[in-house]
Formats: structure tokens, C-alpha cells, sequence
């Protein structure tokens, strides 16, 4: 795998991590200041010293601290429960709605009733975390920070007086949405399932398919301002530590101090956001997640997003659909080629005909030609604005179907056919043969399975169209080769655009045609090289 | 982004694809004396260009790095500058030519109205964005079109299979053996110019050497040449315009149009990767001169040069079959003197 050397320039060197945080670090770790601007302290989040301190042993202290963080009583979400077990004082402090109030008062308050009673000497947290808490999960903080973060997150701060830490107890439920069918990566054959907005149930799906304990999930958080909960996934020893290295390093590079969703952390971590085309997979399927994760790549889940980002990923891993997989391979191969014609139609027919039509009407047999000529002969547009119409109003329809509320979103397709279609043919403002090839352009666009391609494509479509309507099949050709060319200079995460194709990689007879499943058995050439995954799949 | 120095497995698919359309153009337009024969000529010159290749495998073979490399480390720096600088206008020269071509092409086949002379514009573009993007990506973008090739091929061969006249071969042997073989020192001319920028390329995975592929290359033309001798009855007029054998090739002989789109992509696509080639291998050669010349401004130059010498001559810069017929013998001499050079300075390093 190549260096990567493009995302480099875009982390200063001698800056600070931004805003990650593991569960060791602090949010207050941030006070750095910017020396390429001007030694501008960047400490201007409120309280930033109480969060720098440690949690203190007095119960009054430790309660005024968090008061003065979470804006409490202003914030009245922030919940401050005060609590004697014995001679023990106890405050919970949690978020309401946030977290599970049922969960608090049998297993916390309740508990620590029950065993209130027994001292042995051992310092208040230990008493609590060993015999009087009955929760699942606990963990120990020492900073404000991280205890806010996790206030925040759901989680309940447990406070003791004597205690020179604050207990975190596990008690995250938050209404969320559960796991639906996937909207945009629809299959025939193959599991119905899609990731949704919250990152736990995303983790354990993406665990349910990969049941092995080589799977790793680390958990980051990006946003210098209000941070975003991220999850790297990875198999070990299958995915290659420099790419699980890279990504880290990409994620701690962000200073953005709001990182919204994956979408987000993408467009920060690709190598060549001002590209065209993604250079990461955006999937909302866990199943294709999975097998992504099992091929050697990396999973970012970001909380609040409904998708993975894998990477790396290439031009085949972007014309790839889940079902591919699923299909007996004569139909998955037939499949495939049939997208790759479609993305062809869609890229060039329209472009391709306004040069033929235009510049090279000895290409066109001389029925058609005919055709061609009597149908325009009324139209009082050149072909290059008549196309150019054609493409607006299709997208303007696809665009306005994607915004507008379900119930009338139907009608569009009436009004795409009838108004569009139809009457502009009848008023000759357009030809009907173009109808038939913005059609054709359409249907071979919506072939594609990864919507960011799609997108890309019509970009593409349109430089071509403004070289073919300059220069004919001349222009046409120069447009293609720039697009392959600017293509084969891109990386994603150091791995080629079109590799394994070009440069020629290790790779299974899976790119344009899927061949049967018993013939994929190589380690890809991203993947670690021997790793145990393929070794065994070898023996 | 800086261009990056190719490794072999990435300037093999651009030096192969630029000798395909090389020996191509050169013995459909430029070089037409062998007449019937022509499609013998890469074949000779594939015989002819062996030692140039062994000279080739030899820089590579004195040191770990590319022969460019092993070769500076052996030759005083002047003279390697000399070189570099000797290389690089050969190279912008020939690219200007092959712009002039496709220029003309365009103009001819469909831009009729347009000047030549703005047909360069757009390849203006294209050497920029080549240099820009470097070789490492025009190793890519040449591997797919190889790829691509056989495919057209079949097409044409296919539409036109009821076409082919054997008899439009004989006589065999064409102009003579004489034309035969000037026709091959054309064409290992052609080879060498192109092979160039292996000389630059980094010892990669590709263990193997260029020769394997020249010949491969070879034999490609070599079979174009042939079946397009069996289309198109060769013209033994001494006045025909450089214009009016590109609209025979592109518009198909006297054969049906069909599969002109098809020769027409092949001809534009093939073009633009051997402008591309040659000046990608010439900015390199510049950079070996002036490492520190960022990437923008050159590839600015290069485009520049390419255009304005193609236009200096009007948009009809045809390689002066002269100049390609000596060319074998220039850089042949060249690289023989650079390998001389660093062999008889090892020894004296001994000493």
C-alpha cells in the first residue's frame, strides 16, 4: 500500500490532536493554543478549568462543580438526586430522558438501601462498586470532563462523599428509532436489516455478523466543540495496522468543532474531498459491513448516522451491490455487467448523441438519421440546449420526489410524464428521441447502487456533454480521458482508485464478474498479507 | 500534487501503448516508402531495437535504483543534464507532431471550420492535466486502455471480416528490402523515443524487463498494419497530403462507416495517451535537470511547448522522417555513451 501522503498536508504538523477523546483523555485536554493563529487561545469553552479538575472527595463540592457545568436548575433536564445509604451520602446525577430512570431506582437507589448498612473499612467507591451497587456496567473517572461527557452521553455520575472518584454506572435509554428495512440499498435475496441512529445497536449488529473476538471496536470522539461519539471497527490481524493507523490519525486530525454525522467525517478524513467521486463507501447495510470488515477494511460508525464509512474503498467497491453475494454468480455476473453498461449509458449516451447528431452524422445509419431530422425539425433549440433542459427537469423531478411528503410524492411521476414527457414533445420543445435517451440516461443512473456515484456520474455527464457539443467525439474522448485520468490519480487511503484492476493487485476473480464463492478465497491485496482469516479459508 | 517518479509496472503500460501508436501513425502517415510491406517494419525494428533494450536492461543492472539513477551516480552531472535536456526536446518535439496529427484529425473529421491551430487548445489541457497528475496515474489510465483494446479490436474485426482482401498485400515484399528496413529503423526510432521513460522508472514488483513488451508491441502494429493493408489498397501517389491518408484511415478505406466511431475512439484515445507519454517522460527529464521546478509551472511549460511548436509550423509538424530516421542512431549513440561512461567510471573508481 502507498504512503499517504496526500491527507498529510492537510494535518499541520506540530499541532495537537483534535478533538478525539478515548476514554482515557479529558475534554479539558484541549487547552492548547493555535500557534498558526497568532497564539490564539482556542480555551474558549465555559468552565474550562472546573472540567480540568479532579473530581472532589467532598459530596458539596463535587455537586456545585457539576451544577456550574450543566447549567443546573437553569437546564432542568439535569437531574441532581441526592441519597443516604446509612452514613453514606450519595448523589446521582443524571440526564432526564437521557437516561433510564426505571434502571436508577432498582438497581442503584434501591440497592444502595439494601446494602447500606455494612462498613468494612474499604474507601466509599470501593463499598459501592463491590457489594451495593447491582448495575451491569460501572466504571471509575477522576476529571469532571470525562464525567460530563458521559452525564451527557446517558450514562448516571454517582457521586460519594469521601470519594475521591465519581462512579459511572450504565444506564443509557434513549428513544430511538430500531433496526428498519434498508431504504437505499434495497436486495431481492439477503438480509432486510439496516443500521439506524444509534451507535450501540449499530456495534452489536455489525457483532452479529462478525461473532469473533478479533473483531475490535474502538470508540473516539471527534469535535473540538461538542463532541460526536465515533466507533472504529476492524478485524485484527486482518485489516493492515497502517490503515488502522492512518484512520485514527485522519480522525484525530479533525478540528472541527462540530462533527455532525458521517457524512461529515468523511468529507474530513478522504484523502481528495474536492474529487468528484467518494473515496470511502458510505453502506446503511450491516451485512455488507460485515463482509467489507472480513475483507481486510476498516467500519467507521458515527453516532446519530445510519451508515458505516469503509474504507478503503475503490471504483469496484462503489459498483458493487450487496446482492451480488447473494445471487447464484451466472446471475450476479449477469447482474454486474449489466450495471457496468448502464453507469456507460449514463455517463456518455447523452453526450455521445449530441456529437453524433452534431458533428459525426455519417456515424448515424441513414433510417435513423432521417428519423432524427424529421422529429427535430420543428424544434427551434439547438440539441445541446434541448439536452440540457432534458437533464434539468429530470433532476428537478428527482430532486423535488425526494423532498416532497409521500402521499403526493407519486404524483410526480405523473406530472414528470405527463407534463415534461408529453406536452413538451407536442409543443416542440424537445425531440422524442431525447425522451428515449434522458431515459435511458436516468435508468442507467439508477442502477448505480451507491448513490454518491450516481451523483458523481451526473457531474461527469455534463463535462462531457460541454466538450462533445464543443468538439464532437474529439472533445468527447479528451473529457473521458481527463475523468480516467483524474481518476487513476486518486487514493483511498492510499490504495488505488482502480486498483486491483489497474495497477494490477492480488485480488478474486470478483470485479466485473463474480465468480463462484468457493473461487474468492485470496487475502485482497489491502487486506493483511497471510492473515489469519484467508490462511484458514486456504487450508 | 507532485508528479511521482513511476515504478516499471506503471511506465510499462504507457510505454506500450505509446509504441503501439507510434510505429502506427508513423508508418501509416509519415513513413509510407515500404509501401505493401509496412506491416514487416515493426518486426525489423523490434530486431533492430535489441540492443538498445540490452543497453537499457544493462543501466538497470548497475545499481538498485532506476537506470536514470544508477547512470548519475556513474556520469558527470553535466553531461547527464546534457542528456536529460537532449531527451526532453526530442520528446516535446514528437509530441508537438502527434498534436499536429490530432489536431488535423479533429479538423478533418469533423471541425472542418475550425483552425487547427485552436484544436490545440484542448490539448493544451490534456498535457497539462498528464503532467499535473503524473505518471504513476497515466500508467493507470494507459493499463485500462490496454485492457480496452482488444475489445475494439475484435469489433472492428468483426464488422469488417467480409472486407479483408488478401491480395491488396502482395506485392510482399513492398518498396523493396531496402524500404523494409528503413521502415524498421523508423520504427525502432519510434521505440526507443517512447522506451525513454523506462529509463526513469523505479525497480518495482514487475521483475521482468521492457523487451518482453516491445515485442509485444511490435507484434500488435505489426498486425494492425496488416489487416489495414488488407482494407485500404496502398497509395503509391507521391502527392498525397498528410490530410488525406488520415481521412483514408479514419474513414475506414473504402469500406463501410460502421465501425468508424470505433476506429475513431481508438485513434483519439491512442493519441492522447502518446502526447501524454511523451511529455510526462519529458517533464521528468526536466526535473532531473531542475528538481526543485514545482509541478504547475512545468506542466504550464510543457503544454506550451507541445502547442507552440506544433504551431509554429502551422498545425502540420510531421516528424521529418529524416530527423526519426536518425533518431535510433541518436539516442542509441546517446544511451551507449551514458552506459560507456558509467561502466569505464566504475572502473576507475577500481583504480
Amino acid at each position: 500500500m502507498r504512503q499517504f501522503t496526500e491527507f498529510k498536508a492537510r494535518c499541520a504538523p506540530g499541532k495537537l490532536p483534535g478533538a478525539i477523546l478515548s476514554p482515557g483523555h479529558s475534554l479539558a485536554n484541549y487547552s492548547h493554543t493555535d500557534s498558526d493563529n497568532g497564539g490564539a487561545n482556542l480555551n474558549e469553552k465555559p468552565n474550562s478549568d472546573l472540567l480540568r479538575a479532579s473530581v472532589s472527595a467532598r459530596l458539596d463540592e463535587s455537586m456545585d462543580a457539576l451544577r456550574t457545568i450543566l447549567n443546573a436548575p437553569r437546564n432542568e433536564d439535569a437531574i441532581f438526586r441526592e441519597y443516604s445509604a446509612g452514613n453514606l451520602r450519595v448523589c446521582a446525577v443524571y440526564i432526564e430522558g437521557m437516561a433510564d430512570e426505571t434502571k436508577i431506582g432498582e438497581f442503584v437507589l434501591h440497592a444502595l438501601k439494601a446494602g447500606g448498612g455494612a462498613e468494612d473499612g474499604a474507601p466509599p467507591e470501593e463499598r459501592l462498586r463491590r457489594s451495593m451497587l447491582e448495575i451491569a456496567q460501572l466504571s471509575e473517572v477522576t476529571e469532571y470532563a470525562e464525567a460530563v461527557q458521559m452525564i451527557l452521553s446517558g450514562m448516571t455520575c454517582l457521586l460519594a462523599d469521601g470519594a475521591g472518584e465519581a462512579l459511572m454506572l450504565e444506564t443509557r435509554n434513549y428513544p430511538h428509532r430500531g433496526v428498519e428495512k434498508p431504504t437505499n440499498e434495497l436486495v431481492v435475496n439477503g438480509p432486510q436489516e439496516a443500521f439506524n441512529e444509534h451507535l450501540r445497536t449499530n456495534i452489536t449488529l455489525l457483532r452479529r455478523y462478525v461473532q469473533s473476538p478479533e473483531l475490535i471496536c474502538e470508540k473516539l470522539y471527534v469535535g473540538t466543540g461538542v463532541p460526536t461519539q465515533v466507533a472504529l471497527v476492524y478485524m485484527r490481524g486482518v485489516a493492515s495496522e497502517e490503515l488502522v493507523a492512518e484512520a485514527k490519525r485522519r480522525l484525530m486530525c479533525i478540528q472541527s468543532p462540530t462533527v455532525m454525522g458521517a457524512g461529515e467525517v468523511q468529507q474530513l478524513i478522504e484523502d481528495r474531498p474536492f474529487s468528484l467521486l467518494p473515496q470511502m463507501l458510505q453502506t446503511e447495510r450491516p451485512d455488507r459491513a460485515a463482509s467489507c470488515l472480513t475483507d481486510g477494511q476498516i467500519a467507521i460508525l458515527v453516532e446519530n448516522s445510519p451508515y458505516a464509512l469503509i474504507a478503503p474503498a475503490t471504483f469496484f467497491h462503489l459498483i458493487h451491490a450487496s446482492d451480488d453475494s447473494f445471487l447464484r454468480w451466472q446471475y450476479a455476473s449477469a447482474i454486474r455487467i449489466i450495471r457496468v453498461l448502464g453507469l456507460l449509458i449514463s455517463l456518455m449516451l447523452p453526450a455521445l448523441y449530441i456529437a453524433m447528431s452534431v458533428f459525426h452524422n455519417q456515424l448515424i445509419p441513414m433510417a435513423l438519421l432521417t428519423s432524427i431530422a424529421e422529429s427535430r425539425a420543428n424544434v427551434p433549440f439547438p440539441i445541446v440546449v434541448e439536452v440540457l433542459f432534458m437533464e434539468f427537469s429530470f433532476y428537478l423531478l428527482n430532486e423535488a420526489g425526494l423532498r416532497t411528503p409521500t402521499q403526493i410524492g407519486s404524483a410526480f411521476g405523473i406530472v414528470g410524464a405527463l407534463i415534461l414527457g408529453q406536452t413538451a414533445v407536442s409543443a416542440s420543445v424537445i425531440s422524442p428521441i431525447l425522451i428515449i435517451i434522458i431515459a435511458l440516461t436516468g435508468l442507467g443512473n439508477y442502477v448505480i447502487p451507491n448513490y454518491e456515484l450516481g451523483v458523481g456520474l451526473i457531474l461527469y455527464r455534463l463535462m462531457l456533454i460541454a466538450f462533445s457539443a464543443a468538439l464532437g467525439l474529439y472533445g468527447l474522448m479528451i473529457g473521458m480521458f481527463l475523468i480516467v485520468l483524474h481518476l487513476c490519480s486518486i487514493r483511498s487511503f492510499g490504495v488505488e482508485f482502480f486498483a486491483p484492476m489497474s495497477p494490477r493487485r492480488r485480488h478474486n476473480p470478483d470485479l466485473l464478474l463474480r465468480l463462484p464463492v468457493w473461487m474468492q478465497k485470496r487475502a485482497l491485496f489491502y487486506a493483511k498479507r497471510d492473515s489469519w482469516l484467508h490462511q484458514e479459508a486456504r487450508a | 500534487m507532485r508528479t511521482r517518479i513511476p515504478g516499471r509496472s506503471e511506465a510499462l503500460p504507457t510505454i506500450v501503448a505509446a509504441m503501439i501508436m507510434r510505429m502506427y501513425w508513423g508508418l501509416s502517415l509519415d513513413f509510407q516508402y515500404p509501401l505493401n510491406a509496412a506491416w514487416m517494419c515493426p518486426l525489423v525494428g523490434l530486431a533492430i531495437y535489441l540492443p538498445f533494450a540490452f543497453a537499457l536492461r544493462q543501466a538497470s543492472l548497475i545499481g538498485d535504483s532506476s537506470p536514470w539513477e544508477n547512470l548519475a551516480a556513474r556520469v558527470p552531472a553535466p553531461v547527464m543534464g546534457l542528456t536529460a535536456a537532449g531527451f526532453a526536446a526530442l520528446l516535446i518535439y514528437d509530441a508537438a507532431a502527434a498534436a499536429g496529427l490530432t489536431a488535423i484529425s479533429s479538423n478533418i473529421l469533423a471541425l472542418d471550420d475550425v483552425s487547427p491551430l485552436l484544436l490545440l487548445i484542448p490539448l493544451a489541457l490534456v498535457v497539462f492535466c498528464a503532467v499535473r497528475t503524473g505518471a504513476c496515474a497515466l500508467g493507470d489510465s494507459a493499463r485500462l486502455w490496454l485492457r480496452m483494446l482488444p475489445l475494439f479490436s475484435v469489433i472492428i474485426l468483426l464488422v469488417q471480416l467480409g472486407n479483408y482482401k488478401l491480395g491488396w498485400i502482395t506485392p510482399i515484399l513492398g518498396g523493396g528490402i531496402a524500404d523494409i528496413l528503413s521502415g524498421g529503423i523508423y520504427c525502432a526510432g519510434c521505440m526507443a523515443l517512447t522506451s525513454l521513460l523506462w529509463l526513469l522508472a523505479l525497480p518495482d514488483r514487475h521483475k521482468g524487463g521492457l523487451l518482453p513488451w516491445a515485442a509485444l508491441a511490435a507484434a500488435v502494429t505489426s498486425a494492425v498494419m496488416f489487416s489495414q493493408q488488407m482494407l485500404i489498397p496502398t497509395m503509391t501517389r507521391t502527392d498525397f497530403t498528410i490530410a488525406a491518408r488520415i481521412d483514408l484511415i479514419l474513414n475506414n478505406g473504402r469500406m463501410t462507416l460502421s465501425p468508424q466511431i470505433v476506429l475513431d475512439v481508438l485513434w483519439f484515445g491512442n493519441m492522447l495517451h502518446l502526447i501524454s507519454a511523451e511529455v510526462v517522460a519529458a517533464a521528468e527529464y526536466l526535473r532531473t535537470i531542475l528538481p526543485k521546478l514545482p509541478i504547475a509551472p512545468l506542466a504550464a511549460a510543457c503544454a506550451l511547448a507541445v502547442c507552440g511548436v506544433s504551431a509554429a509550423s502551422g498545425a502540420w509538424v510531421k516528424s521529418d522522417p529524416l530527423i526519426v530516421l536518425n533518431l535510433f542512431a541518436v539516442l542509441g549513440a546517446a544511451l551507449a555513451l551514458l552506459l560507456l561512461t558509467a561502466l569505464l567510471g566504475k572502473r576507475g573508481a577500481r583504480a
